[in-house]
């Protein structure tokens, strides 16, 4: 046997382990080799101290504290448990699914029309849409309209300075602008139905702030609704004013006094939107918004205020909504870039309505006067495609000015789904009329 | 070479831990305390030895304890009851010396030679002077060395020499709770006392020295 071999069975050696053959062929060569003697007796010696280890006395309270952590456990499962195991809590468990359920059905299948409205080509142009948050001052008003036409409220600007809100009626209204068609007018949607996801929000949030802006002249005589409506809107007072059917330049009223039009009434509004959009308007029955070129206002006659407002109060409740109208008014001379990119976003289904100075007018009669202050081009586009659409024209020249119909007011919601459900339905038509004014500079 | 006797129940004598098993199996609570009452010895100075930790030991102990509370209704009686036990125990400080293994704070320091601080334990010695060899061995303190140099055994050599030369247990009961082969207990049992006597043989040269 080699050393080697012979080190390997000293442990069980020592425990007297080996069988009788091994046993003998170990103490042969121990007797033989006295370092493998002298490594069996340093390792029995090491052995012997270890066993001669005392035994250590456990705590005396070891059994109590065994007690004491089985109880602690047995509390922390029955906590645990104690939720899921009682019938009530199963009972209420399973209604608090029941009711998630059932709001989520709720919302996805009886408001359908919302649904197929959103569909995501609503959304793609948005995607290069940079944030409004320009620090050039000239596009502080982009900004601005892109918000509003988005229904994007920018609550921080709101809460740095509440006073400007304040004074947002004075101050939005229109500059010396050239003057500004505005035909058919009818409230634009509210702003959490505007658009792609960015531009959504509440419309209790975007309501105040487009009805504070101002900045919405002109009304049509044609309709008993654009007359019951121009009551609403301020019209800018000027001697365009007086051409106005009647009308003089309307005061500018408190911007809380914007009705919203009952949702029963939204399916004729739709109807109306599409028939006003396919058919030109005669220049007789429209309106021109006063051109303020620096002259004063004309204050209109109280008599001709009163008749205005009874006329408005008894047409409110039955007047079908007009179309959805937004006008911009971009000074520029890259007029035909401004064409391509309204074709771009025009509505394939939707043919072009009518153009002034461009490839068709709107209104025969009305060209002499557009067109001796700018180009006026008409294209149906989806709403959700206006904020792209104004960033891009932007981009080929100076926008002086965007104005969009007010937004109806939600109806007031009896419970969170009926609010729902009503904003839903407050939605006519996602086809917005863009006008665009072309001004030379 | 003398005879070690296992540690085992010393107050269970009247009765076998497989029937205390069997009445806690069928309801009776008291039998439990029984078996902890038996047991408590030993398992405690198993994780004693393998923790080096009076404090630790006894919350290791405690959580043997509690894990035997839940498992003794699958106790089938396939092995003793000693056996099943130690299997429990084994797995639990195997557990708790790996978790403490990852908490560096906590490791148990390689063992150089150097005397350790002493614990609170009863008969605990105190500051070692510098002695003899001859000397060093007929004092307590030398249990502690010896103590720490099982203690700072690889986790794998640790049980088997703790359940072979301290317990007293069988090759087969060893092999049995660890879960291993028989030739696998008595390698490493081999290479187990082997390495505790290098280590005492380094502390005997160092003191030896002057």
């Amino acid at each position: 046997m080699k050393c080697q071999a012979c080190r390997r069975l000293l442990s069980e050696h020592m425990d007297a382990r080996l069988g009788e053959e091994k046993k003998k062929e170990l103490l042969e060569h121990l007797a033989g080799c006295a370092a493998c003697r002298s490594e069996y007796e340093q390792l029995e010696q090491a052995v012997a101290l270890v066993q001669g280890l005392e035994e250590v006395a456990p705590p005396a309270d070891l059994l109590e504290h065994v007690h004491h952590r089985l109880r602690k456990e047995e509390r922390r499962r029955q906590t645990a448990w104690f939720v899921f195991n009682k019938p009530q809590a199963r009972i209420a468990l399973a209604a608090a699914l029941l009711i998630a359920v059932c709001t989520y059905s709720v919302r996805e299948f009886l408001v359908p029309a919302r649904r197929h409205a959103q569909s995501p080509a609503y959304e793609a142009p948005l995607q290069d849409v940079p944030e409004p948050k320009a620090a050039k001052p000239g596009r502080e008003l982009l900004a601005q309209q892109v918000a509003r036409l988005s229904g994007k409220q920018e609550r921080v600007e709101q809460k740095e300075s509440p006073n400007e809100l304040a004074a947002a009626p004075a101050e939005a209204a229109p500059p010396p602008a050239p003057p500004v068609v505005e035909g058919e007018r009818g409230p634009a949607p509210e702003g959490a139905e505007l658009g792609g996801a960015i531009w959504r929000q509440p419309a209790a949030e975007a309501e105040p702030r487009l009805a504070a802006q101002g900045t919405r002249p002109g009304l049509t005589a044609s309709e008993p609704a654009e007359a019951a409506r121009a009551d609403e809107a301020p019209a800018p007072a000027g001697p365009a004013a007086g051409r106005d059917a009647g009308h003089g330049a309307a005061p500018r009223r408190q911007a809380g006094e914007q009705t919203a039009p009952k949702p029963d009434a939204l399916a004729d509004r739709f109807d109306a939107e599409a028939q006003l959009a396919e058919k030109p308007v005669p220049k007789a029955e429209m309106a021109f918004a006063a051109p303020t070129e620096g002259g004063a206002a004309a204050e209109p006659a109280p008599a001709l205020q009163k008749e205005r407002d009874a006329a408005a109060a008894a047409s409110r409740a039955s007047a079908p909504v007009p179309a959805n109208i937004v006008t911009i008014t971009i000074r520029t001379e890259k007029r035909d870039a401004v064409l391509k990119t309204l074709d771009e976003f025009a509505t394939k289904e939707e043919p072009v309505a009518a153009s002034a100075g461009g490839a068709g007018r709107e209104a025969p009669g009305a060209a002499a006067d557009e067109e001796a202050a700018g180009e006026l081009v008409v294209r149906r586009v989806r709403r959700g495609h206006l904020p792209g659409l104004v960033v891009n024209l932007e981009r080929l020249g100076k926008i002086l000015e965007i104005q969009e119909p007010p937004a109806p007011e939600p109806a007031p919601a009896a419970s969170p789904t009926a609010g729902r459900t009503a904003r839903a339905k407050q939605v006519p038509d996602d086809l917005v009329s863009v006008r665009v004014r072309i001004v030379a500079p | 070479m003398k005879d070690q006797q296992p540690q085992q129940a010393s107050a269970a004598a009247d009765e076998l831990p497989e029937e205390l098993a069997r009445q806690f199996q069928e309801g009776n609570e008291r039998a439990f305390d029984k078996l902890v009452f038996a047991f408590r010895r030993p398992m405690f100075n198993l994780a004693y030895r393998m923790l080096n930790d009076y404090e630790e030991a006894t919350d290791l102990t405690q959580e043997i304890f509690v894990k035997m509370y839940r498992a003794l209704g699958k106790f089938q009686g396939a092995s003793s009851f000693a056996t099943w036990l130690y299997a429990i125990a084994a797995n639990t400080c195997r557990t708790r010396l790996r978790r403490r293994r990852r908490v560096a704070q906590h490791e148990v320091p390689a063992f150089d030679g150097v005397e350790p601080a002493g614990t609170d334990e009863p008969g605990n010695p105190g500051p070692r002077p510098a002695a003899s060899p001859s000397e060093l061995l007929q004092r307590k303190e030398i249990r502690q060395l010896v103590q720490d140099a099982v203690a700072t055994l690889p986790l794998d050599f640790r049980p088997v020499i703790i359940m072979r030369d301290i317990q007293g247990l069988s090759y087969e009961q060893i092999a049995l709770s660890l879960g291993c082969s028989l030739g696998t207990v008595k390698s490493r049992l081999s290479r187990a006392r082997v390495m505790v006597k290098e280590r005492l043989e380094r502390i005997y040269r160092k003191n030896a020295t002057p």
